[in-house]
């Protein structure tokens, strides 16, 4: 979606010998969405479509960020918004639809590869360390809300939230609210505005939705 | 035994990075203490680095946590004023009951030591005046507690519970400080043990509380 000719074309033509597995089907934001697994988008299309600040916008499921600009902050930030996973435009096809297949089994994948060559002994693919949950609740968690509020706004029970909140808290090795909460801002989980009451509304979307 | 409402609060809100179930650690001691002592009616745990408290009662026992005791301290002194000579240990013992909670004739508290160091107090409320008697070993063996530093009937007038009660609202405080320590540290470039020092040091140098300094940082960093 919010695709160029040039890379709409390229990528059926880059997967086309591997439509056993994958198939591209071309989805416009004004027509109907179509069946799929996944949805590609282009994470600047985006940032143009909103404006120079970086406005979250609400995603639903299975949504990968398919991207140019594989920076940190730029992976942070989508990953933030609740894609399910962050895929680079340099991947060479093999590697693109190994990718793909994962995050459609569920796996969160972040493979933010820039086209330059990488260390012998450097993982090809980075994951990210949260599940959608956990980084929804993470996120919650960095801007103030308690932990009912959390169960209330997940559809949680109280219990699973702690759980969450723990098992977040052993992947990022942290061992108190407040380290957590300077991860989550490194990290690009605290969007600047969402520390009220409001809470970070585009996680939540995308994981409920 | 019930939870106290509060202490159901805060352990819904209270995550504990050792303690996977709380609860189940309350329900547990409960149930060793009930088959040492049956006429326990009441039971507090305190995690000493947290300061928190939580606190199960027996409300079938008379037992009730919005019950005022039996009678206040403030009003003792006012109603019937203290002798002015020392009291013997009886004596002393009948004056705590008779300012003792409403349910409560005696207690116990349980310290638990780990690698030297107090981390849990147990306390222990029964109904009679001697419930504890001859079964404090066997209260420490049960409950893994150090039996040097059992104390008996040093609160007749169920203190905990008013600790329980105060619980929620610390940790509501203790959220705000973490966050606002969070976007300290990312602010400054700090780690957050030296992003609470200097948020410390603000609410001092200010006059105000640590919470009231959270929510100032809260609101211009976030």
């Amino acid at each position: 979606m919010d695709e160029s000719e040039l890379v709409m074309h390229g990528l059926r033509a880059m997967l086309e010998p591997h439509s056993a597995v994958i198939t591209v089907v071309p989805h416009r934001p004004d027509g109907p969405a179509p069946l799929s697994d996944l949805t590609l988008y282009e994470p600047s299309a985006h940032r143009r479509a909103t404006g120079a600040r970086a406005v979250p916008q609400r995603f639903p499921t299975r949504m990968v960020a398919f991207g140019w600009d594989c920076s940190p902050e730029a992976v942070s930030t989508e990953m933030s918004r609740g894609a399910a996973g962050f895929v680079s435009k340099w991947l060479p096809a093999r590697r693109l639809i190994w990718n793909l297949l994962q995050i459609a089994e569920g796996r969160v994948v972040v493979d933010a590869w820039n086209g330059q060559p990488e260390d012998a002994g450097r993982p090809k693919a980075d994951k990210w360390p949260l599940t959608h949950r956990e980084t929804e609740v993470l996120s919650m968690i960095a801007s103030g809300l308690a932990n009912r509020e959390i169960a209330e706004r997940t559809n949680l029970s109280i219990n699973s939230v702690k759980s969450y909140i723990r098992g977040a808290y052993a992947k990022i090795e942290v061992t108190s609210r407040s380290q957590a909460v300077l991860w989550a801002i490194q990290h690009g989980l605290l969007v600047s505005g969402e520390s009220d009451v409001e809470g970070p509304r585009t996680v939540k979307q995308a994981v409920r939705a | 035994m019930e939870l106290l409402p509060q202490s159901r609060e805060a352990l819904d809100e209270y995550v504990a990075p050792s303690i996977d179930d709380v609860e189940g650690l309350l329900r547990v001691i409960e149930g060793w203490a009930v088959r040492a002592v049956p006429e326990c009616v009441a039971l507090s745990v305190t995690l000493l680095d947290e300061d928190l408290t939580f606190t199960l009662v027996d409300t079938a026992a008379g037992v009730d946590g919005s019950r005022p005791p039996a009678r206040q301290a403030g009003e003792q002194h006012h109603a019937d004023p203290e002798p002015d000579y020392a009291l013997d240990e009886g004596e002393w013992a009948d004056m705590a009951r008779e300012r003792a909670f409403e349910g409560i004739a005696s207690t116990v508290c349980l310290p638990v030591v780990e690698e030297g160091r107090a981390v849990l107090n147990i306390d222990l409320y029964a109904s009679t005046a001697h419930a504890f008697h001859d079964r404090i070993e066997e209260l420490v063996a049960a409950l893994g507690a150090w039996q040097a530093g059992a104390v008996t009937n040093a609160d007749l007038g169920f203190d905990t519970l008013r600790r329980a009660e105060a619980a929620p609202e610390r940790l509501r405080e203790q959220r705000l400080v973490d966050v606002a320590v969070g976007l300290i540290a990312a602010s400054v470039g700090v780690t957050t043990d030296d992003a609470e020092v200097l948020l410390r040091q603000a609410a001092e140098q200010a006059g105000i509380l640590e919470r009231q300094a959270a929510s100032v940082a809260r609101w211009l960093l976030a």
